[in-house]
This record gives structure tokens, sequence and C-alpha cells, in this order.
């Protein structure tokens, strides 16, 4: 493993992947820090850009972004009580109370640290789980990833939403799409209609850019003009080392929770933030601090939401299989690279694995730098109006959704994914499962006709293996406590009954 | 991440989702709305499989060979989805009266229609008047939309995107952008 990490290094330490990853970053802070922006955005609008240049350029940029966002995220809920991404909601309500106190800095400097912190703790989880997973991941056979992918879509169709049934939806949905273009066995066409650019299926980046930015272009000209209170005084007294020190049990334990949720698939920063956050306070002595301005509320929100980024790359990197949306998307771009994460990866190109887990290092040291630069000066890009803002980012999307294959059509495919976001956004349809159900189904689809190809079209293939038999159980039980969960809903999901709490 | 359904209105029965006189449906309608598309998706993979799959007859479609096998199989899973909704619909008691009557934001969601609008008409003109020209008239449009008022701003920035899109893809990238008649 160190030798491949020491070669991965050696990869990535050249002036030009160091000047992408850092340009990544401050890309990533600078979309993260403005509200509305999400890091998925942030990261396929983005991902064009990276798919005409080499592989050690691109990623390591893309990687930046992501890292970037998530931290970017914490300034404007800091300074303006808006949270920049989902991941930072749990942030603003003691980093904006602390700010209102006159203590913007200590605000914004306790959460660098930890989200410094978080974040290294995850890599060296990744860097060391990884590899040991992908050696049990190697003997996967077909029906093991079979399981595997049902497992994923379940939790994700699970956790995704207010609801299991419309999270189902979004997910057999995904699959439904996923069959267009060219049966992998056979070669036959399906549901083309005659379209010759459906024969490559649905062009999975221009939906993403369609689905999540153009989507949220409307979102935010729905919501209007918002006027918004900018905490613009700096203060004095910044984050001394004693209290740094006496964050860091919490700052660890949040992690703790960070890196678990983040390793399973469909639970991302948005929700890991949240439990971080109400674990510490269940915890504390002082838990009546909380909400207004309490240190430790920023350190548990901020590493909680930072630990989810490495950890979301250990199910990519070793099954091939995206944690949420923004890995989605990523996985989306390694494909657009001709590489293909899983357990063949790593057996055949680890030096190349271990390069990007060398990235994320790096970017974790610069993020100090870029860190102190963004807390001096870029808190003031929280001003830029919505009006200056959304246009240019909706000509970013025609052009990036255009580059992908030079094609008018995916420009067609990206406006029709806006309009279902949109739509599905505001029905309470989950956009993740079906994101993610859409890039797994090919696999889906090869692994369970092989098994059944195997087992001469007999399910006892899926429960006579030792480790489909693990998977089997894993399944059963989530897909159980789902439907449990569902079933004991209050009817008050469905009409107004007193009493009823979130 | 997207942002999910407003938590509040969602337990209260109501979704953001408002009629023509801007009444928000209740999730109870949302749900009958959602398991008719479910049915109408399902229901239609299988009544078009025999016409939408080349090379392979209808016959076929049991066999893990097919290429219809997998269509079938996330058709047949819809139309559970569809089967789960209608039992959700029953189960369910009608909203109350004067949650129906609660009012969402309708000026909002007609902004968001204009600026849907706007981004339609912006995707036909670029292959009208190509991308940068287009660029530019959608910035100012969807500036304004935005009600942003400053010419200034918009000026600069209808000229500075699409000049620096420009040449960040077709020089600095070497990728093509889409052209019109026009330029």
């Amino acid at each position: 493993m160190l030798e491949h990490l020491i070669a991965g290094f050696a990869i990535m330490f050249t002036a030009v992947t160091i000047v992408s990853a850092a340009a990544g970053l401050l890309a990533g802070i600078l979309v993260g820090a403005l509200p509305g922006l999400t890091a998925t955005m942030a990261v396929a609008v983005l991902a064009p850009f990276t798919f005409f240049i080499d592989v050690s350029i691109g990623i390591p940029f893309l990687l930046g972004v992501y890292k970037g966002a998530i931290y970017g995220g914490s300034i404007p809920a800091i300074t303006i009580n808006t949270p920049g991404t989902a991941a930072s909601a749990a942030t603003a309500i003691d980093g904006n109370a602390l700010a209102r106190r006159g203590r913007v800095r200590l605000a914004l400097e306790t959460s660098l640290f930890t989200s410094v912190l978080a974040d290294l703790v995850s890599t060296i989880v990744l860097i060391l789980v990884a590899a040991p997973l992908a050696s049990i991941a190697i003997r996967f056979g077909p029906p093991e990833f079979v399981l595997l992918y049902l497992f994923a879509l379940t939790m994700i169709a699970g956790v995704s939403g207010v609801d299991f049934v419309k999270g189902l939806f979004s997910a057999v949905a995904g699959l439904l799409l996923a069959i267009i273009g060219l049966d992998p066995m056979s070669g036959y066409q399906r549901f083309t209609f005659g379209i010759t650019e459906l024969m490559g299926g649905i062009s999975l980046i221009p939906l993403l850019i369609g689905m999540f930015a153009l989507s949220e272009v409307m979102i935010q000209a729905e919501a209007g003009r918002r006027p918004r209170e900018l905490v613009d005084v700096l203060g004095a007294g910044g984050l001394t080392w004693r209290k740094a020190r006496a964050l860091i049990p919490v700052a660890l334990r949040s992690t703790s929770i960070g890196t678990a949720l983040g390793a399973l698939p469909g639970l991302g920063a948005e929700i890991a933030c949240w439990i971080a956050y109400g674990v510490t306070k269940r915890r504390s002595k002082r838990p009546q601090r909380f909400g207004k301005g309490s240190l430790a509320g920023i350190a548990a929100a901020e590493a909680g939401n930072n630990a989810v980024v490495p950890a979301a790359l250990i199910p990519m990197m070793v099954f091939g299989i995206p944690g949420d949306t923004i890995t989605a998307v990523l996985l989306g771009a390694f494909m657009a690279h001709d590489l293909m994460p899983g357990p063949l990866l790593f057996d055949r190109s680890p030096e190349l694995i271990y390069s990007f887990f060398a990235v994320l290092l790096l970017t974790n040291v610069l993020l100090i730098g870029f860190g102190f630069f963004a807390i001096r000066h870029l808190r003031h890009i929280t001003r830029i109006p919505a009006g200056l803002l959304y246009p240019a980012v909706t000509v970013l999307c025609f052009a990036g959704a255009f580059s992908v294959n030079n094609s008018s059509f995916d420009l067609v495919i990206m406006l029709a994914g806006g309009i279902l976001g949109y739509g599905m956004r505001k029905v309470g349809l989950p956009i993740p499962p079906l994101v993610i159900a859409l890039l797994l189904a090919p696999g889906l689809e090869n692994t369970l006709r092989q098994s059944l190809m195997l087992s001469a079209g007999s399910f006892d293939i899926f429960y006579t293996r030792p480790i489909a038999l693990a998977l089997l159980t894993m399944l059963v039980v989530s897909v159980s406590m789902l439907v449990w969960r569902q079933w004991n809903l209050p009817k008050s999901s469905h009409s107004l009954s007193e009493g009823t709490t979130q | 991440m997207p942002r999910l359904i407003d938590r509040k209105r969602y337990w209260q029965g109501l979704s953001e989702v408002p009629d023509f006189d801007g009444k928000l449906l209740t999730q109870r309608r949302v749900d009958m709305i959602l398991a008719f598309i479910a049915a109408i998706l399902g229901g239609g993979v299988l009544l078009l499989l025999p016409v939408q799959i080349s090379g392979e007859s209808v016959r076929a479609i049991g066999s893990i060979r097919s290429p219809a096998f997998f269509p079938v199989l996330g058709a047949l899973l819809m139309c559970l989805v569809a089967f789960l909704l209608v039992i959700r619909v029953i189960r369910a008691a009608p909203a109350r009266a004067d949650v129906v009557e609660e009012k969402t934001d309708l000026p909002g969601v007609k902004r968001a229609g204009l600026m849907g609008a706007m981004i339609l008409v912006y995707g036909g003109l670029v292959f009208v008047l190509g991308m940068v020209l287009a660029s530019a008239l959608f910035i100012v449009g969807a500036s304004l939309a935005f009600g942003y008022r400053n010419p200034w701003g918009i000026g600069l920035l209808a000229v500075l995107t699409p000049v620096l899109v420009y040449l960040m893809f077709e020089k600095l990238l070497n990728v093509l952008l889409p052209t019109g008649w026009v330029f």
C-alpha cells in the first residue's frame, strides 16, 4: 500500500497537477460560498471542462471542486445565515449566532480548522480501508454485484427523500431511462424511437447539468430576490490553540459519524452534518449553549459534513457504486476518461487510484491556505446578485452540455433534464435515486443476466454463495426496515392532524 | 443535493404544487397524479415492447438473453410503484378543507415558468444566432427577469460572459460551441 501511495505522490506531484487541484479547490470554494450554487451543480457544470485534458489534471481539478464546495458552503452559512450548500445547513445555526455577536473570524476559523481535521482523518481512513475492501470485492462474482447494486439502490431510494415510495418511483424511473439505447448483450436497439442519437443511451452529463443546474436556476427564479444581511466585520480574536485543542474530541467524534455515513450509499453530507450536530448536542454538558453561538456546534456540523467527502469515495472507488449525487457525477467524469472505478482498477492501476488519494491529501493542505484567504476576502462574494449569477450559470450549462459530445441533441437532453428536475423537486420526488439508478442500471442488467445464465435461470445462486448470502441478508434487513418505517408513517403525511410535528 | 420538499408542509399533507388558482394540492392528490404517471410509464413500456425492441420477437421476452428481459422487469417494477401509490391514496384520509385553502406564491411559480420558457427560447436561438449572440441576449433577458436593474452590470455581463466562454472553449480547450446562421 505504501509503495503505491508513494508512486501516487510521484505521479501527482507535478506543477500542472498541483495548480489544477488548487484551481479546483478555489473554484469549489467560490461556488460553495455562493448561496444556491450546490456542490453537485458545481461538479456537474465544471466536469465537461476536464474531458479534454489529461486525467492527471482533470480528476484532481474535480476532486478539488468537490472538497472546496463542501467547505465553501460554511462561509455564507456563518456570514449571512444562508447555507451555501445543503451540507452547511447545521453550521448556520451556531455559526451565524456567533457572527452576530461580532465573532465572525472565530466562527470561520473554527469551521476551517474542523473541516481540515475531519477531511484529513477521513482521507486516512479511505487510504487504509479502500485496498483491503477492493481485495475482497475482486472475489465478487455477478450475483454478489447484483445484490450490492440492489442494496445501494434500496438505500438511496429509502433515505434520500421524505418517503420510500417516491424514492422507489425515482429509482425505477432511472432504470427505465437506462434501457434506452442498445442492449448490452445482443446489440439490438431498445426504445430509441428511431432517433440515432439515442442509440448510445441518454447522455449522462447533459442530463445531470439539466437536472441539477437548470432546475436550480428555475427554483431560484421562483424564489425571487431575497435581501441578505451580511455580517461584515471580522471581529477581533480568532481561534486560539487552547480553544482548538478543546474542540478536537468533538471534531473526531463527528468525523467518525461523517465517515461512517459517507461510506454508506445514499447518506451524504447533508444528513451527516445534522446527525453529528444532534449527537454532539445530546452529549454536551451545556446543551443550552447550542443555537446561541456554540463552538462545539460549529465544529460538529463542519467535521460531520467534510468527513463525508473522502468517505463517499470508498463505495465509488472500491465497487464503482456512487454513494451520492456528487460521486455519481464524479463517476461519470471518470468514465468519460475511460476509467471504470472498481476492484479491477485497484488491481490493474493501483498507482493511479493512489495518485487520487494523494490529491486528496494535497488539497487538504491547500485548503488551509485557501481557507484563510476565503475568510479574509471571499465572504464578500455572497453579495453577488442572483440576477447576474444565474444567467451566467445558464450560459455555462449550455456550453458545457454541448461540448461533451459536440451534439445539439445533448442540449435537448439537458433542457428535458431541467424541466424534469424542476418538476421532481416540486412534487417531492428525490433526484439522487434516478441519477444513481441510471448509472448503475447497465451494471445491474449485465450482472443479473450473467448470474441467471450461470445458474440456468435459477435464483439459488443468490443465496447459495456465502458472500451473496451475507449481502442478501443486508438487503432483506434494509428493505424490511424501510417498509416498516413507511408503513408506520403517520396518516398526517396525507392529511392534517393536530399535534403532528416534523 | 436538491432541496427536498418543504417538510412542514409535507407533514401537513400539502405539496408544493399549486393548482390553477394558486391553492396547494394535497399530498394525496400528488400521489394520485404520480400513480397515474407510474401506470402510464410502466404500461407504456410493456405496450411499446414489440415496436421498440428491434430484431427480437415478442415471444422471446421471457428469455434471459432477450433484450426485452430488463425492460420488462423495469416496467413491472413501475407498475408495482403505481400500485403502492394507489394503496396509499386509498389509506389516506382526504385533507381538511382549511388546509386545502392554503395558497402558495403563484407569482413565484409564474417567474419559474417564465425562466423555463426563456431557457427554451435560448436553446432555440443558439442555433439561429450562434452561442455568443444568443447568450448575450439571454443574459439581458434573464437578468431583468431576476429583477436586476443595473444597466451597466447587465451590459458588462452580457458582453463578458459569452466572450469568455467562447475564448475558453474554442481557443483554450479547442472545443466547438454551437454555431447558428448568423455567427
